[in-house]
Formats: structure tokens, C-alpha cells, sequence
């Protein structure tokens, strides 16, 4: 398999965007992509692309993508596998480009989530992702979906909501400076404690915000990245992994083992190890995933993952900062568009030019775990060479 | 006149009060509370798995006071949720407390008889018939046209407001029936009145068919010959309880303060899947699970694994009792639901397996991991109209 980069990336800001649509966001996220490669791209070069998008809001998603973007004349597929799309979608692309069958291909995830009612997304999320006739009814919606995972965890280690408060605080403090995320203001521990519960352990805080957006993603093949930038981003490894998609069918709720198959499997194809990683970006849906996706990921062994955040390790001070863009937490969640602009935040990081840039950061990884917490993709990314 | 022999009696209290009288969870109806007062009787250990198919039952009378009460679906439930095949006979009668002393002393052997009263004062009972015998033997009946007591647009019971007549008229042909009787039980008119007219009568909190069969387990109880009068308006119905060898038991949760509104604050019209409901209905009702092929349980089962070579066994019935491995209470404003309500993962006892269900009759978020309980029939949700029943998980501690 030839080697695959990433050779530009662009996003929209991420919220409550009641002015842009579907079509719209899709759009400028392109745009913004095609704009950020070095050497300029002309859109014939494109070869296929990949829509990450989990609501088909507007119709027909490959459709749409081709007809708000121009790309009627090449293969576009809609990527759905829940909150892990946008990664998935990334290495579907890096598959046909990696093959030798396409040499540029095109990343988009964007996702509409504020068109219908807030409350209205309880029953729609469950309906996209329970069975209908045994979960369903119970109302189990998606923070509790992973509630009852930290729940587990907190009981067998330890770890308390003042760890998992750590979490937003973090990711709140460096929303403030990324002038996409959807929530741009501090929050101190004891407001995290005291915001209103919205599943137990998770109060507001914990929770991220409903956030429409888009990012766009370019994959070269590494034998034409020079047409396009000397500064093409590797794409080392990926992995996509599952678990089962019924909570009382899971082994271990204290884990989750999509996660520990993904990145074993772009662990493994990248030959690194969690050690190598200097920064990444990972998926912060809600608070305490973060901290337990630390040991599924394997940057702690079982149970470290209040050490690491009592140690201050994951801040962008610390040894290996996570979510330097502010996470989903701040930047906000955009199911289809999260992966797709994790890996944007790690291009701009690579190359040194994100707005919270890490010191020289060589290797980096992007994580999303999502659904019935049954799926995961990891992207492992290596800067430039010199 | 007529008599027959006692298997078994079971009173079922829900676990609520009004601070005056038994109120019905937010989760029950006649259906739920059926199978709760049957399983009762049916010979079923608490919390062991439903393996034995109780044999003998040949046949399920229903007895209730209003047809709204009774769902679409509440025969099947009410089989599936007691281990009884479907092809059973099932009638539902409608009436009161004679309508259910009635049904006991002339049901043939194997009969399971059920009373529910949903609405407050709210219990459920159950009486299994051996067939001929003296445990119970009819007095008499009598029937006056007189609709004291009769329901109200918008649900609950009006009285005629007319104390001479309803005195007189209203239940005295029903005293009349247990005139010679020492120390009688009665069921259905209210006592104070009652016991003006005949002191030394004895009631019972329900007043419907539910509370003919507390009125004939306080008689088996007594250990003496009693007299049982049911009464529902001008209609009274009495039997003589004689002694039986039958079990009487009773569920044992003491009852606490209702919420003062258990509404949702929020309608939703979920979408029901018919077919994925249908296809559900054993496994979900009748609490089966599936085996894989390491020993491992599942629930809900699971269909045959590709590539697994042999038969796959077919479906396990599970432990109705469990401990809590995971929980979640959730405080957000979801539409149809009334929060907090709190979610658990259960471990069922002895067995691989684990359930996703309710915590029921209990106050929201007060779940511990490590809770003991059990898995009790309940009603999940109404979709489209339909009760969707399913498994809830009852704390044994009440917090």
C-alpha cells in the first residue's frame, strides 16, 4: 500500500449556525479546504470523495455533497458509523487513495443538528441508535448511554466527578482561544459540580453542546503530495473497531473495547506505540469518556486515568496534551464533523500552526468513539519530515 | 350449594400510597398487577428462575370493574408474563367484588382466577381452584337495580349522594345474605356504613374484585368457619371461606408517599414498530434469554451465531433476581418521560447475564451499584397507544 497524506484541511465555526444549511456549511468547508493547501488544488484533481454525516438532513447525502460542492463527476460516498464517522470516512478515503486507485480524495464531514428542536433529538438519536423494540422505550438517551459506562468505571477505580470535572475545565479553558469552537468561556471545577444534572454522573458542563458544522479534509497520495504542499501531514495508521451495540451484552462497561480495537489496529499499522503520541484529540462527548478513553487508548494502565488528570499531564501544558482545540466539550459535536475536524486541528498542529501549538509535536492521534458506545476510529498522523 | 377447594390465595399491594390508600405506580395497570397477584399463587419461588411451567392451570378468569381498564393486549401478557401457554382459555368478567366470589365457587379445577383494582384503592388478587370441595362454599346471591356507586367522565367513581336510600336500599340485601353470620368480611361498600348496620363486619382497603379476594384471604387467615360478602352498587354475593390447606401470601413491600404527580411533564407519541414488538413479545415477556456457545447468557437473546457449528440451544428462562452493576439516573426534560428516572445494568444471580431495564417502585436516584432486587412485569411505555410491558427492576431496599 503507497503512503497517504493529508495536504489541507478547513473548517466552518462550529454551533448554533441557524444562518448556514446543510448545503451551505458543506460548502464553505470545502472552500476553506481547498484554500488552506500550500501550492493551491484545482478541484478536477479530486478523484472520489467522502461524506461523514450521521442525519441526512436535506436529502440525499452523496448527492448533496456533489451538488453544493461541484464534484458531479466523481464517486462520493455518505460514511455513517455513528460519532465515528468522520475518522472512518478518513480511512475509507486513505483505502482507495493508499490502493493506488485514486491519488487525491476528498474528507467532508459536516452535520445539521440545530434544524430541528432541541428537544426533539432525545427520540431521534435513540431511534437512530436503539432496537426498537426492546430499548427504545426505556428512554435511554445518549448521555445516559455513556453514564452508565463512567458510572462503572468511577465505582471499580475510584474515580470521582472532581476528576472528571478536570476534563471540561481543560477543554473549556482551550475553547477560549480557537476561534471555531461553539463555547468560548472558562469554567471553574465548582461550576462543573454544580451545574444542573443532566444524567447522573454528567451534569451540563459534562455534556457537550448541540452544535451544527462542517471540515473538510484533502488525502494525497505521498508520490503527488509535492504538487501540493512539501509540507503534506502523514497518515501513519487507522483503525476502526466495535463492540456490542447492547448494554447487557458488554462484558466490561468500565472500558470500551472499540476503542482498544481501533487503536490497536492503527497502532499496530503505524508501528508506534501510546508512548510516541505527543498531542492528540480525543473524543469528549461527554467529560468522563475522555478520562476513561485515556487507558483505552493506552497512555495509562487500567485505572490511571485520575492520575493523569490530578498530574495535569493532558493539559497544554503537560506532557501530552489532549484536545488542545478545545474538544467536542468546547469546540462542540457535530457528529459527522467531529473525526474530520479532529484531524484538522492535527494537520495545523503538525505543521505549527494551530492556535494552541504544542512544542514541535511529531506524531499525533485523533479518536472517536460513539453509537451505543459500540464503534471507534483512531487516526495516527505524523508531522512532516524534514 | 356449590364449593370448591383452594390452592392458593395472593394478595398484591403496590408499593404506593396517596397517605390514605394504595395508589398504582406510574408503571402498572391491570395487566402488570395481574401477573404480580399470580405469581403470587403460582408456586413460584421469589427470585428463582421461571422454569416450572406451573402445571394444572387450565384456564385464566379475569375480573375487573370498567372496560377501559383493559388494554388490547392483556390477555397474552398476562400468560406469557405467568409461564402459561397462550392457547389457554382466558375470559374477562366484568364486575366487582360478588362478580369475583362468583367466578372462585364455580370455576372448575385448575382455574386461576384474577381480581384488579388499578384505580384507588389500588391491589390486585389471585385464587387458585383445586376443583370441588368445601374450602369455600357459596351463601347466596342477591341483585337490587341500584347504581350507587358508578364511574365518572374523566375517570374515578361517583356516588349517588343519597345515604338512606344507598343505606336501604344500596347494600341491605346484601347484609341479609350474612344476617346469621358471626363476624363477617365484606368487600365493597364502605365500612363505616356497613358496620352500623351489622356490627362485627370487617373490611378491606379495595373495593373492587381485588378486594373480594383480601376479604376471603383475611377470612382463610382466621382459621375459623367466615363468611366473605362482596358488593358492588345493588349486586351483593356471599361465600363462606371454611378453611384451607392452600398458602395465602401476600407481597411484602411497605408502601410510601406518592409522588404528588407522576405525569410527564411533556407528551410524546413514540413510534411503536408492530412487527419488531411482535416478534419481541416471548422473549421480552416471558424474561427468556439465549445461550452462547462459551456458557455466557444473553438477554435479549440472540439470534444463531454464523460459522458455530451444532444447534443452538433454545430460549433459557432467567433469574428473576439480580444486583445492580451499573446505573444511571436521567434528569433531563426527555419528552413522554417524567424525570428523574433512573436506569440500570442488572446482574442476574447466578447466571452470565446481565439486563437494561427501569428501577421501579423506588425514589429516583437512589440506586446504589451492588443493590439487590428483582425483575417485575411492568408497563415500559405507551406507544402509538399501545402498553409496551417489559422488565423493571425493584430494589429490595427501600431508600
Amino acid at each position: 500500500m503507497r503512503e497517504v497524506a493529508l495536504v489541507g484541511a478547513g473548517m466552518i465555526a462550529f454551533g448554533e449556525r441557524f444562518d448556514m444549511g446543510m448545503k451551505e456549511m458543506v460548502a464553505e468547508a470545502y472552500a476553506a479546504a481547498l484554500a488552506s493547501v500550500d501550492k493551491g488544488i484545482d478541484p478536477p484533481a479530486i478523484g472520489a470523495a467522502w461524506f461523514s454525516q450521521v442525519g441526512s438532513v436535506d436529502g440525499f447525502p452523496a448527492g448533496l455533497l456533489a451538488d453544493a460542492c461541484e464534484l458531479q463527476d466523481i464517486p462520493v460516498t455518505r460514511v455513517e458509523n455513528a460519532c465515528a464517522s468522520g475518522n472512518d470516512a478518513i480511512r475509507n478515503a486513505a483505502y482507495a487513495v493508499g490502493s493506488g486507485l485514486v491519488d487525491v480524495a476528498l474528507v467532508l464531514g459536516s452535520e445539521k443538528v440545530r434544524d430541528t428542536s432541541a428537544r426533539t433529538t432525545f427520540w431521534e438519536w435513540m431511534g437512530a441508535n436503539r432496537d426498537m423494540a426492546w430499548d427504545f422505550p426505556l428512554g435511554l438517551i445518549s448521555p445516559a448511554n455513556f453514564a452508565l459506562h463512567v458510572s462503572r468505571y468511577m465505582h471499580e477505580f475510584g474515580a470521582t466527578r472532581e476528576h472528571q470535572a478536570m476534563v471540561a475545565v481543560k477543554n473549556h479553558h482551550n475553547g477560549v482561544s480557537n476561534p471555531h469552537a461553539h463555547l468560548r468561556f472558562e469554567v471553574t471545577p465548582q461550576q462543573v459540580l454544580d451545574a444542573p444534572m443532566v444524567a447522573e454522573p454528567f451534569g451540563l458542563l459534562d455534556c457537550v453542546p448541540q452544535s451544527d458544522g462542517a471540515a473538510a479534509v484533502i488525502l494525497a497520495a505521498k508520490d503527488v503530495a509535492g504538487r501540493y504542499t512539501d509540507r503534506p501531514v502523514g497518515i501513519l495508521g487507522f483503525g476502526t473497531g466495535l463492540d456490542r451495540i447492547m448494554h447487557a451484552h458488554k462484558t466490561d462497561l468500565a472500558s470500551f473495547p472499540a476503542t482498544r480495537k481501533a487503536a490497536g489496529q492503527a497502532f499496530g499499522m503505524a508501528g508506534l506505540s501510546p508512548t510516541d503520541i505527543d498531542v492528540a484529540e480525543v473524543h469528549d462527548c461527554f467529560s468522563g469518556v475522555e478520562m476513561m478513553s485515556y487507558e483505552d487508548l493506552g497512555f495509562c494502565g487500567r485505572g490511571e486515568a485520575p492520575k493523569l488528570l490530578e498530574n495535569e499531564v493532558t493539559t497544554l501544558g503537560g506532557r501530552l496534551p489532549v484536545n488542545p482545540s478545545g474538544g467536542l466539550k468546547s469546540k462542540g459535536h457535530p457528529p459527522g464533523a467531529t473525526g474530520v475536524a479532529q484531524c484538522y486541528e492535527l494537520f495545523h498542529q503538525l505543521r505549527g500552526t494551530a492556535v494552541n501549538q504544542i512544542d514541535a509535536p511529531r506524531y499525533a492521534l485523533a479518536h472517536n468513539v460513539g453509537g451505543p458506545t459500540a464503534v471507534s476510529a483512531v487516526t495516527i498522523l505524523a508531522a512532516p519530515r524534514r | 350449594m356449590a364449593g370448591v377447594r383452594l390452592n392458593g390465595l395472593g394478595i398484591y399491594l403496590p408499593a404506593w400510597t396517596d397517605g390514605r390508600v394504595h395508589v398504582a405506580g406510574p408503571d402498572e395497570d391491570v395487566t402488570t398487577m395481574a401477573v404480580a397477584a399470580g405469581a403470587l399463587v403460582l408456586d413460584r419461588p421469589a427470585d428463582g428462575p421461571g422454569t416450572r411451567r406451573p402445571v394444572g392451570i387450565e384456564g385464566v378468569v379475569l375480573v375487573v370493574r370498567e372496560p377501559d381498564q383493559v388494554p388490547a393486549n392483556l390477555a397474552e401478557t398476562v400468560l406469557a408474563g405467568l409461564g402459561l401457554g397462550q392457547t389457554l382459555p382466558f375470559s374477562i368478567r366484568l364486575g366487582g367484588a360478588p362478580e369475583l366470589l362468583q367466578a372462585v365457587v364455580t370455576a372448575a379445577a385448575g382455574t386461576l382466577v384474577l381480581g384488579v383494582d388499578p384505580r384507588a384503592p389500588a391491589a390486585a388478587g389471585a385464587v387458585l381452584l383445586a376443583g370441588v370441595g368445601t374450602d369455600i362454599t357459596a351463601i347466596g346471591s342477591a341483585r337490587v337495580s341500584a347504581p350507587v356507586r358508578f364511574p365518572a367522565p374523566g375517570g374515578g367513581d361517583r356516588v349517588y349522594q343519597d345515604p338512606r336510600f344507598l343505606r336501604d336500599v344500596g347494600w341491605s340485601a346484601g347484609l341479609d345474605l350474612i344476617s346469621g353470620e358471626a363476624e363477617p368480611v365484606a368487600a365493597g361498600g364502605p365500612i363505616a356504613v356497613l358496620r352500623k348496620l351489622r356490627p362485627g363486619v370487617s373490611g378491606v382497603e379495595a373495593t373492587g374484585p381485588a378486594g373480594a379476594v383480601a376479604a376471603l384471604a383475611d377470612a382463610a387467615e382466621r382459621g375459623t368457619a367466615t363468611s366473605v360478602l362482596g358488593l358492588d352498587n345493588g349486586t351483593a354475593y356471599a361465600v363462606r371461606v371454611n378453611g384451607t390447606d392452600g398458602p395465602v401470601a401476600r407481597s411484602a413491600r411497605p408502601a410510601r408517599p406518592a409522588p404528588p404527580s407522576w405525569d410527564p411533564q411533556t407528551e410524546a407519541d413514540l413510534p411503536l414498530a408492530l412487527p419488531a414488538y411482535t416478534r419481541a413479545f416471548e422473549a421480552k415477556i416471558g424474561f427468556l434469554g439465549s445461550e452462547e456457545p462459551d456458557g455466557t447468557l444473553r438477554h435479549p437473546p440472540r439470534r444463531r451465531v454464523p460459522g458455530v457449528p451444532g444447534e443452538r440451544p433454545g430460549p433459557v428462562p432467567l433469574p428473576r433476581s439480580g444486583k445492580v452493576y451499573s446505573h444511571t439516573t436521567i434528569h433531563a426534560p426527555v419528552p413522554g418521560k417524567r424525570a428523574p428516572y433512573t436506569l440500570a445494568v442488572v446482574d442476574l444471580d447466578g447466571v452470565p447475564a446481565r439486563a437494561l431495564a427501569h428501577v421501579t417502585d423506588s425514589e429516583p436516584g437512589t440506586t446504589i451499584i451492588g443493590d439487590p432486587g428483582r425483575m417485575v412485569l411492568r408497563r415500559v411505555a405507551v406507544r402509538q397507544g399501545v402498553s409496551d410491558y417489559g422488565y423493571a427492576f425493584q430494589p429490595k431496599e427501600i431508600r
